[in-house]
């Protein structure tokens, strides 16, 4: 609760007031004291909450993400084949390989974009081919490329993600403000989305992600992708914090660096086929030769180029 | 729990509404539309002079009764249909909406695949009635001149639209059948079905059906053919066009429905899979689409290099083979008619008070026609968008690009244009009409030469919001006019002098070299 | 005493009567025909007098209006417009005239119709003499914008200086015009205020000269502004030829419509001068400049080019001058910005912090409509 109180302080005079309306608050003067205002919202809010915060209550299936023997044939081109995977709450699983290994249609078939030609996705428990929608639910996905609805607002698209997966209007506006605070997005809040650089775009897209409520299942295809060191910082130390907190996150990326810092076990892929798995630990055992992630990672995608 | 389909249609209304406040707190691009429009209606007041021409108007009513019975003219209009169930067959149908932030904005988020439907439905259409009464503003001097009602032309236009949409839905509705088809079949006999839709579309049209009163107005197309002739006048019971209207008005949510019900998962598939299912469909429909790699060319030129890149880019437009086969319809048509001369289609005939102005009003049509085929030449560079700085990093010398462009243009122009003077040699006779049709041809070289000009300096005139050539961008149909009226002119002054074919093509090359330097100069100082 | 008299005269109250009564007897419509056999017309048309010239004779005439009915008349409409100028001279410095301003221009427009009706119960009111009514409204027209519409300019604009500039720093702020437009301010806001009055907002072509209906054969050439119009009617090959050069001053046929347009051409004026001096937002000035150029052209297609003689239906070109000028400021404005000769100082939008909170009017209320629900209700 005291987090909340602490999203509400920091919020302006715009987003109170929205806060109260949407709570109801009865406000019959033109002019209110700010203080005054404040304190009105967070005696609602403790109100509104007095059951407990209802996402603290949420757990996940005990496999998260479970992919069976899943393959993807395009035309004559096998894009994945026979992959198993699974990723359990509390961890965060690294998807790592050259261009063109297969990672992008993986995760594609994840977020239940293209459906695959043989195998399944569950994600919580939920088959993506029989129930879409309810696996679709909890499933936040970014895609590698960062793209939005340009004529949309940055708080309009936020507010239509959280609409779509129906968050409660309260929830959302409180976790719309935790997370625009922490990647840095106030300013922009009225910008529209076709005038922001790479990496803005990439944190409203974050932002859209995390305006559902934890538990999270994330797939996401390089992350870090646009943003500069500060903002991909304060992702993989929110990551982190999302793990710790149950999450499960299937991170996709060929920046070996990344995948090294964040992830807790890795799944190698090269040309559809699965050619490494495991923690680094495990990955050094199966590569006796090598002893960085980058020479595993070459090991394993086809041996390490002489110098 | 799946997401509220009115979250997706007012979010999809509030994209739209967006759109058009920022062009229009945008003071450049604001001014760009205005002097569009108001150069498009400068240009319909001209066109509307031909409205006083009444008799000419009647006389082709009187045309069309004499040659063509209703049956004709509902299986003509079958062929819309036709052509939009084959089309969808052969194509993405409703998938062809989406773009590729759906894709990855909406195909994952818990809504089913019909509630993205409607909202890509909703927003088509309603740019579709934007773009519907803008076109109706904008003609509002040709209507006023040609003593046409108003609230009867809207509403055969939102007649008009609604056929469209119907054979848009029936297309879908092709476009899912095959779908169905494809995953349950492999054998390429499955195709054959595409053959039983075209006849159960096509037969109800034929006069043989269309006898059947009760069955006529069932089908779309001949309820929209029904509403056309009694609106217009042309062959009419006489019973109003309400009853048609109705039926029209039937067949769009039964359409508009089956097509809600029938998208699923394939919605999605068929669009997200758009560029990797290149060994899976045919050379043919592949081509139709311009899915062709042209990456290995015999060509060691870099203006064939650029004239392949676009002429392929232009493939992949949905509109593009259509146009191509318009182009052989069209020609195939317009040379029957002028070589065979056909007794039961006779040309117009200009009544004798109007004789004095007959010749001014064939070189005006001529002008105009080929004015609005020019449009393509200045799309030419504007199709380029952002890619222009691809262009311009490239080894390419500015007047190699310009001249690919150029000719690529005079391809696409003649290609639009000479249908409809094959046309107009054959229905509008005025005296020495087979040499004034000449013309065309450095009308067509100069308004591609003016239309590439415009179209390269669009990007200098967006980027440069200080100092945008807003005389340009105003004058493109003002420009083309007025070299069309010069070049008249210098016939008229030169028509009985030897002299005449050397002024003639020394100004069509003087114009066109230098609206190509100053193409090539605009590319140089794009930044 | 002749020095007191003089002094007694120039004072306020006789200064403006004697403009009002200068402005009774001014002509609003001049017509100078030459038809192609030599014919001349001329006529000129007040309120009190009329003039009319056909073929070498000259005819004076006097309204046929009842001469106090006439002048109750021009009491009635001229009473709001004077008694603005009273309160005007009287208003502080800071307190703002618009407001009555434009309930000055409401009441002067009511009365102006109570007056067209009069002829109903005021004896000798006969409506029938068009020349005087069409004088009439004019004289309304010319008297409000030069009894109101200028001085509340002027007014408005001495007291909304930017915060940047004191009144005492007025050479900063003339350089300021000077660089972006190449006039002194005095001379930008004349230069805006003429564009909105006098300059034509739309071209009509092509009418009839006998059945007034659109005929491209009868070349027609209209200038219409809000305040005037001027047709030149061409000779026609087949119809008896003439020249007539039509000028109407308060052009009043499209009543209201014509006074809203004017609102606007002047708000656009006056929020323009504001971007110029960085205290407005351009969205702001873009969307009022599209609401006005919306206005003339929707006006200017409906009601045509010279509808005081009915020629509705001609074929209407807008020609939005002040907008152009408008938008060619800002341009200049942005040309300066972008070459780094000028800079760009937003203007003050509330805090987002501040420790007072406005809650919305709408909020409020339906606070308090559901307070007194609660209260009364359940």
């Amino acid at each position: 609760m005291n987090s909340v109180k602490s999203i509400v302080e920091r919020m302006d005079n715009d987003e109170l007031i929205r806060l109260a309306r949407q709570l109801d608050v009865s406000l019959t003067d033109r002019k209110v004291k700010r203080n005054l205002l404040v304190e009105t919202i967070q005696g609602e809010l403790e109100e509104h909450y007095r059951e407990g915060i209802p996402w603290k209550k949420t757990r996940l299936n005990d496999l998260a993400i479970q992919i069976n023997d899943l393959t993807k044939k395009f035309g004559k081109t096998v894009a994945v084949r026979g992959l198993n995977l699974a990723v359990r709450p509390g961890q965060i699983v690294g998807l790592v390989g050259p261009n063109g290994a297969g990672k992008t249609t993986t995760l594609r078939i994840l977020a239940g974009i293209i459906r695959p030609t043989e195998g399944s996705v569950l994600v919580n428990g939920f088959d993506m081919n029989a129930h879409p929608l309810k696996a679709k639910q909890r499933l936040g996905y970014i895609p590698e490329r960062p793209t939005c609805y340009p004529n949309l607002k940055v708080r309009e698209y936020l507010t239509f993600i959280a609409k779509i997966y129906r968050v409660p209007p309260i929830d959302a506006t409180l976790r719309m403000k935790e997370y625009v605070d922490l990647f840095q997005l106030n300013g922009l809040l009225d910008a529209y989305i076709g005038t922001l650089s790479k990496g803005n775009l990439q944190r409203t897209l974050l932002v859209g992600i995390f305006v559902k409520p934890p538990p999270h299942i994330l797939a996401l295809d390089e992350p870090i992708y646009g943003l500069d060191p500060r903002g991909a910082w304060s992702l993989k130390v929110h990551l982190k914090k999302l793990r710790d907190e149950g999450s499960a996150i299937l991170v996709s990326t060929h920046i070996l660096e990344v995948a090294e810092d964040l992830c807790d076990r890795f799944v190698i892929m090269n040309e559809g086929d699965v050619v490494g798995k495991g923690t680094l630990e495990e990955l050094h055992d199966q590569t006796p030769n090598a002893h960085t992630i980058e020479e595993i990672f070459l090991e394993l995608t086809g041996g390490i180029p002489e110098a | 729990m799946t997401a509220n389909t009115f979250s997706l249609l007012v979010n999809e209304i509030r994209m739209l509404f967006n759109h058009l406040k920022r062009t229009i707190t945008t003071p450049s691009m604001l001014l760009f539309y205005t002097i569009m429009l108001v150069g498009t209606y400068l240009v319909s007041s001209v066109i509307a002079i031909l409205g006083s021409y009444e008799p000419l108007f009647v006389s082709v009513t009187t045309v069309i009764e004499a040659t063509t019975d209703r049956g004709m003219i509902m299986s003509a209009l079958g062929l819309v249909s036709l052509t939009a169930v084959v089309g969808g067959y052969l194509g993405r149908g409703p998938s062809a909406e989406l773009t590729e932030t759906d894709e990855y904005i909406m195909m994952p988020v818990p809504a089913r695949p019909y509630q993205l439907f409607l909202a890509k439905y909703m927003r088509r259409i309603l740019r579709k009635l934007g773009f519907a009464f803008l076109a109706l503003l904008v003609v509002l001097p040709l209507i006023a001149s040609s003593n046409l009602l108003l609230i009867p032309l809207g509403s055969l236009i939102v007649c008009f639209i609604i056929f469209m949409e119907v054979n848009y839905f029936l297309g879908g509705i092709s476009f899912q059948i095959r779908s169905r088809l494809d995953k349950r079949f492999k054998t390429p006999l499955r195709h054959s079905i595409l053959l039983f839709i075209a006849l159960a579309v096509y037969i109800p049209t034929l006069p043989e059906a269309t006898a059947n009163p009760i069955f006529s107005l069932l089908i779309p197309s001949n309820a929209f053919a029904y509403i056309v002739m009694e609106m217009v006048g042309i062959l009419a019971y006489g019973s109003g066009p309400l009853i048609g209207v109705i039926c029209l008005c039937l067949g769009y949510p039964i359409a508009f429905l089956a097509v809600a019900n029938l998208v699923d998962q394939d919605y999605y598939e068929r669009f997200a899979l758009k560029t990797s299912n290149g060994g899976k469909e045919s050379r043919i429909s592949r081509m139709i689409r311009g899915e062709i790699d042209f990456s290995e060319s015999r060509y060691n030129d870099p203006l064939m290099w650029v004239f392949l890149k676009d002429f392929w880019s232009k493939m992949r437009k949905p509109l593009q083979f259509w146009k191509y086969l318009y182009f052989f319809i069209g020609m195939t048509i317009a040379l029957y008619l002028n070589i065979v001369r056909p007794v039961w289609l006779p040309p117009f005939i200009i009544p004798s008070e109007l004789n004095y102005a007959a010749v001014p009003a064939f070189l005006l049509v001529l002008v105009l026609v080929t004015q609005m085929a020019s449009v393509n030449a200045l799309l030419s560079f504007v199709d380029e968008k952002e890619n222009i700085y691809l262009l311009k990093s490239s080894p390419f010398k500015a007047s190699d690009i310009v001249l690919a462009k150029y000719f690529l243009s005079l391809v696409e122009v003649t290609l639009t244009a000479a249908p409809i003077v094959g046309f107009l040699a054959y229905f509008m006779r005025v005296e020495g009409s087979f040499y004034l049709l000449t013309l065309v041809a450095p009308l067509v070289l100069i308004f591609s030469a003016t239309g590439v000009m415009v179209g390269a300096y669009v990007p200098v005139f967006t980027n440069e919001l200080s100092d945008p050539p807003v005389p340009l961008a105003f004058g493109f149909p003002a420009i083309n006019i007025g070299f069309g009226v010069l070049l008249m002119a210098i016939v008229a002054m030169y028509a009985e002098n030897m002299q005449l074919v050397q002024v003639m093509p020394a100004f069509v090359v003087v114009v066109v070299l230098g609206l190509l330097a100053l193409a090539t100069n605009a590319l140089r100082s794009y930044k | 005493m002749l020095a007191r008299v003089g002094e007694k005269l120039r004072s306020f109250w006789p200064v403006q009567l004697f403009k009002a009564i200068i402005l009774v007897f001014i002509p609003y419509s001049i017509q100078f025909g030459v038809w192609s056999t030599g014919f001349v017309v001329v006529d000129l048309g007040s309120m009190f007098w009329s003039l009319h010239y056909p073929a070498g004779t000259l005819l004076v005439s006097l309204t046929s209006m009842n001469p106090w009915t006439a002048a109750a008349n021009l009491l009635v409409v001229a009473g709001p417009s004077l008694y603005f100028c009273y309160r005007l001279r009287v208003m502080s410095a800071e307190e703002s005239p618009s407001r009555l301003a434009a309930a000055t221009m409401v009441v002067s427009l009511i009365c102006l119709v109570l007056v067209s009706y009069s002829y109903w119960f005021v004896p000798g009111g006969w409506a029938s003499d068009s020349v005087y009514w069409q004088s009439l409204q004019g004289f309304v027209t010319v008297l409000l914008v030069l009894f109101v519409f200028i001085p509340t300019l002027q007014r408005v604009s001495s007291q909304r200086l930017p915060r940047r500039l004191t009144r005492s720093n007025k050479h900063i702020r003339d350089r300021l015009y000077l660089k972006i437009a190449g006039f002194a301010p005095r001379h930008v806001s004349k230069l805006m205020v003429l564009a909105a009055l006098i300059l034509p907002y739309g071209v009509g072509l092509f009418a009839d000269t006998y059945t007034f209906i659109l005929s491209f054969s009868s070349p027609l050439v209209g200038f219409a502004s809000v305040s005037y119009q001027i047709l030149y009617l061409a000779r026609t090959p087949d119809k008896p030829s003439s020249i007539v050069l039509f000028f109407q001053l308060g052009s009043m046929a499209a009543g209201f419509f014509m006074l809203s347009v004017l609102g606007l051409q002047v708000l656009f004026a006056h929020e323009i001068l504001r971007y110029l001096e960085d205290r407005v937002t351009k969205k702001r000035v873009t969307l009022i400049g599209l609401t006005l150029l919306v206005s003339l052209v929707l006006i200017g297609a409906l009601t045509g080019v010279g509808v005081n003689l009915g020629l509705f239906n001609n074929a209407f070109i807008p020609f939005p001058v002040s907008v152009l000028i408008g938008l060619w400021l800002i341009q200049r404005k942005d040309q300066l910005l972008l070459e780094g000769e000028m800079e760009l100082t937003t203007p003050e939008l509330p805090t987002l912090y501040e420790q007072e909170v406005s809650i919305p009017i709408i909020y409020v209320l339906e606070s308090r409509l559901k307070k007194w629900f609660r209260r009364y209700i359940s």
